[in-house]
């Protein structure tokens, strides 16, 4: 995504002047005064007057900001449910100051999405400042989900195509997750996006599934058994420890990834619940390690062990057909694809415990 | 002939006031009733009708504030001239972080 000019950040359009939303006065929304002098015009001015969830948004859209403010793209809990549960409540003070200079700007307000570039992919108007019902994918949704889910959706990475909702449908994020389940988070959801009722998932557009008269066997054989991303996905991105700090040049928030690489591993289930029953599923490595955070303080993450770091995932590279689907023995007694112990760090065996796979599902004689 | 002329002279000048007079005392429902004229009337018009109306047909209503006749936000920030003008160019900033975000 090219960045955009500095004025074609800020350019309105006149045709924004005719809609509903061009009707009210700039400075109802976001203050500033009338004046010529652009330094005395933008004194007091709010650049983004969704920040407020009780703002200018809310005055006609009262019950989409209240439920906003329950949205994991508003909270960010996933962020501190994960970070709690690898901590204690002592060193919380330093995670938050960290949380505050690298994590806290993935948290998006309604403009973030209706009507600029989100600030972290350099804001900037997606349309001349008209409100976009649908946000842009692409500028939008994979401006800030771009490494471990736009690069795989859109297929990005040599020699592994993108999703089939993509490639042949044109699908974008929205199709799947729609506007009601981006702006607000019931409350068996509001804590990941693992958590709670499974959502959005992929029987809503694919009822007949393992159920009553489904050709593919298969299906009924693993249904409840394995994750559809088991059979359906491929190789997908894979981040080491994510090291944050600020810079001593720039005094600018920083990070530093140990690496990013392609995998696909099968693990057993460590999120199992009703809506999650599955006995085995995809994992990735998620960007943790012990002195991720080092820069604010010393080991503030006491209780590392405590969550995986190959996590339950699902890549967004779905495929008919895949090399799983070939035969029953690309995955029975195929020990390649599942996340074994020698394939875990040393130092992160404990915590992967309930991920690790440790007797390979016995190959299927004649397959 | 001449006292003839002055008498005569005076005659017309009270039966004029003698008229004006009248008119002025007429009550109110006999008076045309004097709306505003519109703006083709008050083109082809050069001068307000300055009878005077007993009831007046509008009320007193605030000195009208002028409006501003400029939106100064709107006028530079749908100029694309204005802004590259008075924007900066964009810094480019040394990448510092490595690595998938």
């Amino acid at each position: 995504m090219a960045p955009l000019e500095p004025y074609e950040k800020v350019l309105v359009s006149v045709d924004f002047m005719k809609t509903t939303h061009g009707k009210i006065t700039c400075i109802d929304c976001h203050k500033g005064t009338q004046n010529l002098d652009k330094n005395k015009a933008h004194t007091g001015m709010v650049s983004d007057p969704s920040a407020d969830p009780k703002g200018a948004c809310a005055t006609c859209h009262a019950e989409l900001t209240a439920g906003y403010q329950k949205s994991l793209h508003s909270t960010l809990a996933g962020y501190w449910t994960v970070l709690n549960a690898r901590s204690t409540p002592e060193k919380k003070p330093a995670l938050e100051k960290m949380f505050g200079n690298h994590c806290s700007s993935c948290h998006s307000t309604c403009g973030d999405c209706h009507v600029s570039q989100p600030n972290s992919v350099g804001s900037g108007f997606l349309n001349g400042h008209n409100f976009e019902k649908t946000p842009p994918m692409t500028r939008t949704c994979t401006a800030c989900h771009g490494s471990r889910v736009g690069n795989d959706y859109l297929g990005k990475h040599e020699d592994i195509p993108g999703d089939v909702h993509f490639r042949e449908e044109r699908m974008t994020c929205v199709s799947c997750h729609t506007g009601p389940s981006l702006h607000t988070a019931p409350a068996d959801q509001s804590t990941h996006r693992y958590a709670g009722e499974q959502n959005p998932k992929c029987e809503t557009c694919h009822p007949k599934v393992g159920a009553a008269g489904d050709p593919v066997s298969q299906h009924s054989t693993h249904k409840d058994k394995l994750s559809c991303q088991v059979c359906h996905s491929v190789s997908y991105t894979s981040c080491d420890g994510c090291h944050v700090s600020i810079s001593k040049d720039t005094q600018a928030p920083m990070y530093k990834t140990e690496g990013d690489y392609l995998t696909f591993f099968i693990g057993k289930n460590a999120r199992k619940d009703a809506t999650r029953p599955y006995n085995y599923v995809t994992v990735r490595h998620v960007p943790i390690s012990p002195d991720n955070f080092a820069y604010y303080g010393e080991n503030l993450l006491p209780n590392f062990d405590k969550l995986p770091t190959w996590a339950y995932t699902t890549p967004h590279n779905i495929q008919l057909k895949t090399p799983q689907t070939e035969t029953c023995n690309k995955c029975h007694g195929n020990p390649k694809i599942f996340l074994t112990a020698d394939k875990v760090a040393k130092d992160e065996l404990k915590a992967n415990q309930p991920v690790i796979v440790d007797k390979v599902p016995a190959a299927i004689p004649g397959q | 002939m001449k006292k003839l002329s002055l008498w005569l002279g005076m005659l017309c000048l009270s039966m004029l006031l003698a008229a004006c007079g009248q008119a002025a005392t007429l009550p109110a429902a006999t008076l045309v009733p004097v709306g505003l004229p519109s703006a083709t009337a008050r083109a082809s018009s050069p001068t307000p009708d300055p009878r005077p109306t007993r009831t007046p047909t509008r009320m007193p209503t605030q000195i009208p504030v002028p409006t501003q006749a400029v939106d100064y936000c709107v006028s530079c920030h749908t100029d694309k001239d204005t802004l590259v003008k008075n924007l900066k160019p964009a810094e480019v900033k040394p990448k510092e972080s490595e690595g998938a975000g």
